[in-house]
């Protein structure tokens, strides 16, 4: 059934249930025509009008209306919205215990100086994982009582490459034990299945690419899609 | 209030906007700047647009009223970028009141300020996140998606995700499938729960 002839025959069946619920002695018959349809004709519209009025009419006498089973007043539709209370944000404090260190930084990328939400942030000692957290809205990390030594710090997010970098994690030389450290993640390459992609009719960005005498369909290999200069 | 510009009024949407029977009011104006933008009108000078006042609007849609009741419908503000208007959605629901579901199509790149207030008057959200990698989004929207990503983490806390719903395109030449999966898992680590992956199809006109 055709789009329109769909809605009609859902809002006239929606019509047809308020009438019901209502006890409202209203006519509405199938409807024959024949043409294209919008869901609606003055028809429909006088319908449902009619019910509009009646089930007021009916609400301001104290009749309460029956709407998709459910009670409702159709004299009064204002209320008031209420309000929820916001939860106050947490607190974070950095890590002063003595024997403990924090490390905290902000990962970006290299193209428009971004920060990366979600980034993986991986601590490592001796090729062995500690601890993993991810970026905040900031790009922003940190990683909480760690002991002094030397770590690995590995940086991962789709589509970039992975930055690492080795850091002696001990008391800062003025005398704080918070060391920060940034990331900057380059691009990685463009991640293809591994056979190449074929392009069909593609629109003018790929078309400058073309030979003006290949055939309509042109075979890409991942290298050549990686030069494709951004839109 | 003042009337401000739209760029079209579409009623009878059964199932589209989330739940119910559906009217579509969209508005003139947006701060993103799409390659393949869904709605060009929204970007061009408003003369040919039609204006509408808070007033105006719910007395023209108003003749809906019972099937918005009927079926948890009400109604849907896209355009355009509905966040800029906060005043007159804030005007609207006090003229509709509470019974009718009022819905949000939002790229949440507004201030925070404009998703508090709307938090306060719209019932659901649905947010085309277009994609996660920022530098993917700033090729596309020529913007950054920082906003957009602050934004939806305090609506996820404030509103719950049963009432946000997150559509992730597939949008040709800026990002692919493993792009569009990995979002995908971005915003499931994040609670995200009702999650839309469709594809943006390009029309000749918009080359």
């Amino acid at each position: 059934m055709e789009y329109g002839k769909q809605v009609c025959s859902h809002l006239k069946e929606i019509r047809r249930q308020i009438a019901k619920d209502n006890d409202i002695a209203l006519d509405i018959p199938e409807c024959t025509y024949q043409g294209e349809c919008s869901g609606t004709c003055p028809r429909c519209e006088m319908e449902l009008q009619i019910l509009e009025k009646e089930l007021t009419r009916r609400s301001l006498l104290g009749k309460a209306a029956m709407i998709a089973g459910v009670t409702v007043s159709l004299a009064t539709c204002q209320n008031a919205m209420a309000q929820e209370p916001v939860s106050p944000q947490k607190q974070q404090t950095e890590q002063t215990d003595t024997n403990v260190f924090s490390l905290k930084g902000i990962v970006k990328e290299s193209k428009w100086q971004e920060p990366l939400v979600g980034a993986k942030v991986i601590l490592k000692k001796d090729g062995q994982m500690i601890k993993t957290v991810r970026t905040g809205i900031d790009g922003d990390y940190i990683i909480r009582n760690i002991k002094k030594g030397i770590y690995e710090i590995v940086v991962g997010y789709p589509s970039y490459k992975d930055a690492k970098t080795e850091l002696d994690i001990e008391r800062n030389p003025d005398g704080t034990w918070v060391k920060v450290f940034d990331f900057i993640l380059e691009r990685g390459p463009v991640l293809v299945q591994p056979s190449d992609v074929i392009i069909r009719g593609m629109p003018s960005p790929v078309a400058r690419f073309l030979d003006k005498d290949a055939p309509s369909g042109q075979t890409f290999t991942s290298d050549q899609i990686e030069h494709f200069p951004t839109p | 209030m003042d009337s401000v510009p739209f760029i079209g009024v579409s009623r009878h949407r059964i199932g589209i906007d989330g739940v119910g029977v559906t009217t579509l009011a969209a508005f003139h104006g947006c701060p993103l700047r799409c390659k393949y933008c869904l709605n060009p009108a929204s970007l061009r000078p408003p003369r040919d647009c039609g204006v509408f006042s808070p007033e105006t609007l719910y007395e023209y849609v108003r003749i809906d009223n019972l099937y918005f009741l009927a079926t948890g419908g009400g109604i849907c503000f896209g355009g355009g970028e509905p966040l800029l208007r906060i005043d007159f959605l804030s005007r609207f629901r006090e003229l509709c009141g509470s019974a009718w579901r009022l819905t949000a199509e939002t790229s949440l790149s507004v201030s925070r300020q404009s998703v508090v207030q709307a938090a306060e008057v719209i019932d659901d959200f649905i947010v085309d996140i277009k994609d996660f990698n920022p530098e993917i989004y700033k090729a596309y929207t020529g913007r950054s998606n920082k906003r957009v990503l602050a934004n939806l983490q305090w609506l996820l806390k404030k509103k719950g995700a049963e009432h946000i719903i997150v559509r992730v395109p597939l949008i040709p030449h800026f990002n692919t499938d493993v792009d569009r999966d990995r979002t995908v898992a971005m915003l499931k680590d994040w609670g995200v729960t009702r999650i839309d992956r469709f594809n943006y199809i390009i029309r000749n006109d918009s080359e």
